[in-house]
């Protein structure tokens, strides 16, 4: 352990490297966040709490991808394919087979977990690219199968979800404020999870996959067990996510899980940070309101009704540009870079200033 | 004195390319094993193939007197106890220090450990317990001021001390060091053999050592073997080995060789 003593006047005081470990540790902001979630729906109306419900659904969808994808490097574009498989096992085990729906909401969870087995074992020689593109396949293959079991799914019309979610004491219906205390709780639990997840040997051994594999080995990490672990993690989380869309939408058909949406969830990692759960938080409250915030600017500098779908693609796809140029470490990346410079190791005049600041009044 | 590592008969090859040509030579437990030879001469292969990143075609190697590595997984070598360091560095760049270290501990974490320890009094403890033992070993190299830094952006030196730090936090028993003077100053590997010395008393490991560097292989090893294309030249004390005439021969020339003969 090395120590570090100042002079402050006639009092010597002794530092050493942990000390300021444990500074670096205190998370506290997080609390008054999460007290804001819980107070945000008294304030909006009914559309924004729709919106806000869809962002749950993105953030789940994105911290689950941000898992397998940020965690453990594993790229996946079929993204969408697991949020179809929780989006139609719920409905049909809901719906169909009248299942209650705290039940459903774990098979869907469950079946994602066990499908994705179906690429989680070739990941351990598919790499990279190659991944990427049989996860886009498995997409199609997810796509085609909701049509050919018509009977089941109803295909093209569409599947009709209750938008009542129902546990036993309780009946929500989305777009209300009680099923949005309901999801961002589902929300928070995820995302304070997935942070215990990445902090702990599991996803210690993700982040070693990611940057050096062979050096995981090495270290006695079993490659193909948590490889396979990561896509079943991501799944579950991905299905619960789809089913919870199923709720909030109401209807859902195999339009809805097309390619563009794990594109959509990969751009807000990229946007966020991949790496980092609070940076998939970020790029999906990003990429969700986006719209909206055009939709906004057209109405204050154009002629209402113009149509704004192309310019909507324009502006997307620069922020992307944008972005994968001038920071591939999305939001939080940046927000780090900018702590680090305040934060300087190991103690610049401003920390110093504030001990100082603290020892006049003993 | 028992042998920590048997290799029979070692022999692999690359599409012809002879790297190990049936090699054949056992480790004591507790000794530091030099291997030293020119490039190429298949020191860093023989690592690869005790970590079963290589196949050997033929041959075993007996770790503890018992255990036939050939026949297990890449992944259960840590939890045996055999760690290693690389040539180039393969450490994770973009995680902090501490967090590399803390892979290092992956095969000593076990969730039933923590469970059948847990109770209100130790469980701050036994939470923190990955970290307080990652911190132990930066300690132990000096190097805890860096432990909250990115990888990417230390110095070279300092990296490999992280990855020394890593091997280390698995408690080996048996330590495989692939050119650790590799980009050092005469100093620097003075430090190096100091720190050597020191690990296998503070951790009680037998290291097995790949080297260039003949001082700090003599000043170091307790037993050298001098590899050349596959195949052993001399196996025994570094005194007897440094004066056989064909060690010599490999590591000066011929011409050289034959002058400090005459010498």
């Amino acid at each position: 352990m090395r120590t570090f003593t100042i002079k402050l006047g006639k009092r010597k005081i002794c530092f050493s490297d942990r000390m300021i470990k444990e500074e670096e540790e205190r998370r506290w902001w997080i609390l008054p966040l999460i007290v804001l979630v819980y107070l945000l729906p008294r304030f909006v109306g009914d559309y924004t709490i729709y919106l806000l419900s869809l962002l749950a659904v993105n953030i789940i969808g994105a911290v689950s991808l941000d898992i397998l994808c940020g965690f453990c490097g594993q790229l996946s574009l079929g993204h969408a394919a697991f949020l179809a498989i929780g989006a139609y096992t719920y409905g049909i085990f809901h719906m169909t087979f009248h299942q209650g729906c705290i039940i459903s909401l774990l098979l869907a969870g469950l079946s994602g977990a066990l499908l994705s087995l179906l690429i989680g074992i070739p990941s351990l020689r598919l790499k990279g690219l190659y991944l990427a593109i049989a996860t886009m396949g498995f997409t199609f293959i997810v796509d085609e199968a909701v049509l050919f079991f018509s009977t089941w799914t109803h295909g093209v019309e569409g599947f009709r979800v209750s938008r009542v979610f129902d546990l036993d004491f309780v009946q929500l219906k989305s777009g209300t404020t009680d099923f949005y205390y309901f999801i961002y709780t589902l929300v928070i639990l995820i995302v304070i999870f997935s942070r215990f997840l990445l902090h702990s040997k599991l996803g210690r051994a993700f982040t070693s996959i990611r940057d050096s594999d062979v050096a995981a080995e090495v270290s006695g990490v079993n490659l193909l067990f948590y490889k396979v672990l990561a896509f079943s993690i991501s799944s579950f989380f991905a299905s619960v996510g789809g089913a919870l869309m199923g709720v909030v939408i109401g209807t859902i058909s195999p339009e809805d899980f097309d390619i563009l949406l794990s594109i959509n969830y990969l751009v807000m990692l990229v946007i966020g940070g991949m790496g980092s759960v609070y940076g998939a938080v970020i790029g999906a409250i990003f990429i969700t309101f986006l719209p909206e915030w055009i939709t906004n600017l057209r109405d204050a500098f154009l002629p209402s009704g113009t149509d704004v779908s192309v310019l909507q693609l324009l502006i997307y796809g620069l922020i992307i540009l944008i972005f994968i140029v001038f920071e591939p470490n999305g939001v939080y990346g940046r927000w780090l870079v900018i702590k680090a410079y305040f934060k300087k190791f190991p103690f610049n005049e401003k920390k110093i200033g504030r001990v100082a600041w603290i020892l006049r009044w003993r | 004195m028992h042998n920590i590592l048997d290799v029979e008969n070692l022999f692999i090859a690359f599409r012809g390319l002879v790297a190990l040509n049936g090699i054949t030579f056992s480790v004591q437990a507790g000794e530091i094993f030099g291997l030293v030879g020119t490039n190429g001469s298949g020191k860093s292969t023989f690592f690869n193939c005790v970590n079963k990143l290589y196949k050997p075609q033929k041959g075993r190697i007996i770790y503890k007197e018992k255990i036939d590595l050939l026949k297990l997984p890449a992944h259960k070598m840590a939890e045996l106890g055999i760690a290693r360091t690389f040539q180039n560095l393969e450490l994770f760049p973009h995680t902090k220090v501490i967090e590399n270290i803390m892979v290092g501990l992956h095969p000593r974490l076990k969730i039933r450990r923590f469970l059948s320890n847990l109770s209100p009094k130790t469980f701050i403890r036994s939470w923190n317990w990955d970290k307080d033992e990652a911190f132990k070993i930066l300690d132990f190299l000096g190097i805890s001021r860096f432990h909250a830094r990115l990888v990417a952006g230390l110095p070279y030196g300092i990296q490999k001390l992280i990855e020394l730090g890593r091997a280390l936090a698995a408690k080996p028993e048996l330590l495989l060091l692939d050119e650790p003077s590799a980009g050092m100053n005469e100093q620097e590997t003075r430090e190096l053999a100091r720190l050597i010395k020191l690990i296998r008393e503070e951790f009680e490991c037998t290291i097995i050592l790949v080297e260039h560097d003949m001082n700090l292989v003599q000043s170091v090893c307790d037993t050298l073997c001098v590899l050349d294309s596959g195949n052993i030249v001399k196996i025994g004390k570094p005194e007897e080995v440094t004066r056989d005439p064909k060690v010599i021969k490999i590591f000066l020339g011929e011409d050289e060789g034959a002058q400090a003969g005459r010498g």
